[in-house]
């Protein structure tokens, strides 16, 4: 028969073996659960049976709970002093309080032992500063009552701030940007403009504020702020002097974080924008609606101009503007499987689907292809990926055209110039290549096969990817973001296209 | 005969917990789902192989990029859970990689990884 002390010894044991076995359980470590099962039935019986196994057990468990508490005192004890102790010390001392001092009239909550200072009955041994008792309060100048404040202060700030610092350190929170790559802020494109923390922080505010939408599977909020203005979905574009009697040409222009003006550019200086005031030069006055949108590809742009026409509104010109987005789409879901390749999809969708399947009882993994295929899925070919994003960026531009021909308006789209088209590339954008993982043969591998791309475009789509050529100084602010100089050139470059067509819809006559 | 408080008894208790959760920590690490421990380069290559189709040269040239920039456990996460389970800043090496390294014959471009392995 077991004693009652050894029962309740291999009674906490199993409490604790089991504690343990259930957490590795509950994060998966089913082997390690195992293990300690064996462990435990080794140790439990040991107990049970070997008198010295217990007094093991018992000099050890002894030992980690001093440990444990000694590091709980000063884990639990060192804030509680710093933050607590020491500053209400200081205000005592500046009041002239003192908790350790016989008042003058002997009224105090200490038992008086004097004369007779032999160990109290209880544990706490009799302290009172006796030298204090004739002394009435301290009364404390200015200086003094300044010099306690600015310590309690310092005290404080200290520790808090020690406390932030070693948060900071251990977790680092997430550069807020727009939707570039890290880093891209501090590209040469964008240093030196007074502006640009401030635009980046609203940018970043727009971006984070996005929401999940059916369909498209995100839009933008609306945000106001000095530089990043969304309404309605629209970015807020430049608004040209309508002369009177003349009623501006309604132009929508769709595309993703580079259409909207990402990583970055003001309000005033978008791409759009820009288009606006270049057609206003022209004598053509421009309402732009911008409804570019990051990680948008084409198919989701169209997507959205079937809902406006749906909803019946109509512009009197769609302008699409798309490129990288496109190929980064249809290149992870050849290399990293997220959805069949060569269909319609979006970017992120692995973390819409993650997160559904979180709450829902659904499945995480992408669905089987639309349209069976023959195809390995996998980065075989070069001819497999141009047919993937060309397949799928033609599937939009016929549906956008459906719409334009649905609604009588017209439908340009333009493919977007990037690090990999551009050339020769500035200096400044030069060292943009490594943090990117380009080494040259990487990037020049890149670079063939967006020419591979480009080259196999529908024949409306008007190839701009030389349009940030002859511009001097950095505009790239990283694969594809640009400056507004970069947004002027793209700007100019589309305007040449599109100027025929809008004086045609403006009834001018070409100068 | 020694008499233990209630206190005593929990800090015993919680102790016990402590330092068998140490232990199983321990045994965590050294375990087949120890997570910082590091995938041979060997294995990497012979599941891109399996998995994606590569050639032996083209999965060795792969390896080659990811075993320079990324972390012990990121190489795991990546042959076990895939490319999704990455932080997304991770993309672009492996990405890149694999352009280069499968199409770069096809793209007229020789691509070797930094220690010139593949």
């Amino acid at each position: 028969m077991l004693r009652a002390d050894v029962v309740r010894l291999v009674r906490t044991q199993a409490v604790a073996f089991v504690a343990v076995v259930l957490v590795l359980i509950a994060v998966d470590r089913t082997s390690q659960a195992a293990v300690v099962l064996g462990i435990a039935l080794f140790v439990l019986q040991a107990t049970a049976l070997s008198a010295s196994f217990r007094g093991v057990v018992v000099r050890v468990v002894h030992v980690v709970a001093h440990g444990v508490g000694l590091v709980l005192t000063w884990v639990l004890l060192a804030p509680l002093y710093l933050l607590v102790l020491t500053p209400l010390t200081l205000v005592f001392r500046a009041l002239g309080v003192s908790t350790m001092r016989i008042g003058r009239t002997g009224a105090t909550t200490w038992l008086d032992r004097s004369g007779a200072r032999s160990r109290p009955g209880s544990g706490f041994a009799d302290e009172r500063r006796a030298a204090l008792r004739d002394r009435g309060p301290r009364r404390w100048g200015a200086p003094q009552v300044v010099r306690t404040v600015a310590a309690v202060l310092l005290v404080e700030v200290l520790v808090v701030g020690g406390i932030w610092a070693f948060r900071d350190r251990t977790t680092p929170e997430p550069e807020l940007g727009g939707t570039s790559s890290l880093g891209a802020l501090d590209s040469p494109a964008l240093t030196g403009q007074d502006w640009v923390p401030d635009a980046a922080a609203e940018a970043g505010a727009v971006a984070t504020g996005g929401t999940y939408t059916p369909f498209t599977g995100y839009s933008l909020r609306d945000h106001e702020g000095e530089h990043v203005n969304v309404r309605d979905r629209v970015r807020r574009s430049y608004e040209p002097e309508v002369p009177p009697g003349v009623e501006p040409l309604d132009v929508w222009f769709f595309g993703g974080s580079t259409m909207f003006g990402f990583d970055l550019q003001r309000d005033q200086h978008t791409i759009a924008s820009e288009v606006v005031r270049l057609a206003e030069e022209d004598g053509i006055y421009l309402r732009a609606r911008n409804y570019g949108a990051p990680g948008y590809v084409n198919f989701q742009e169209s997507v959205l101009l079937a809902q406006l026409v749906a909803a019946g509104e109509r512009p009197e010109l769609a302008v699409f503007y798309d490129g990288l987005n496109d190929v980064s789409l249809q290149l992870l879901n050849r290399i990293g499987h997220f959805d069949p390749p060569g269909e319609p999809s979006q970017l992120s969708v692995d973390v819409v689907r993650g997160a559904v399947a979180d709450v829902l009882p659904v499945s995480d993994q992408p669905p089987a292809p639309l349209v069976a295929s023959e195809s390995a899925g996998g980065l075989q070919q070069v001819a497999d990926v141009v047919d993937d994003v060309t397949s799928v960026y033609g599937q939009g531009v016929e549906l956008s055209e459906a719409m334009g021909q649905h609604g009588g308006f017209p439908v340009a789209h333009f493919w977007q110039p990037d690090l990999y088209s551009k050339s020769p590339l500035d200096p400044g954008e030069e060292q943009l290549l490594e943090p990117l993982a380009l080494d040259l043969p990487r990037y020049q591998a890149m670079s063939a096969l967006s020419l591979r791309i480009r080259e196999a475009l529908p024949a409306s789509t008007v190839d701009l990817s030389g349009s940030l050529d002859d511009v001097d100084g950095p505009v790239l602010a990283d694969t594809v973001h640009i400056n507004e100089v970069g947004a002027r050139a793209v700007a100019e470059a589309m305007y040449a296209e599109l100027r025929p067509q809008l004086l045609e819809l403006a009834g001018s006559s070409s100068p | 005969v020694v008499v233990r408080t209630g206190a005593q008894r929990l800090a015993g208790a919680c102790s016990l917990v402590l330092l068998l959760g140490l232990g199983s920590l321990l045994l965590a690490g050294c375990g087949d789902g120890g997570d910082e421990a590091a995938l041979p380069r060997d294995t990497f290559e012979a599941n891109l192989q399996d998995r994606e189709g590569l050639t032996a040269t083209q999965a060795g040239c792969v390896a080659g990029y990811v075993y320079e920039a990324y972390p012990d456990d990121a190489i795991r996460t990546l042959d076990e859970d895939g490319l999704s389970a990455l932080p997304s800043p991770l993309w672009s090496e492996y990405g890149h990689a694999m352009v280069g390294c499968v199409l770069g014959d096809e793209l007229g471009v020789d691509v070797s990884p930094p220690d010139g392995e593949g």
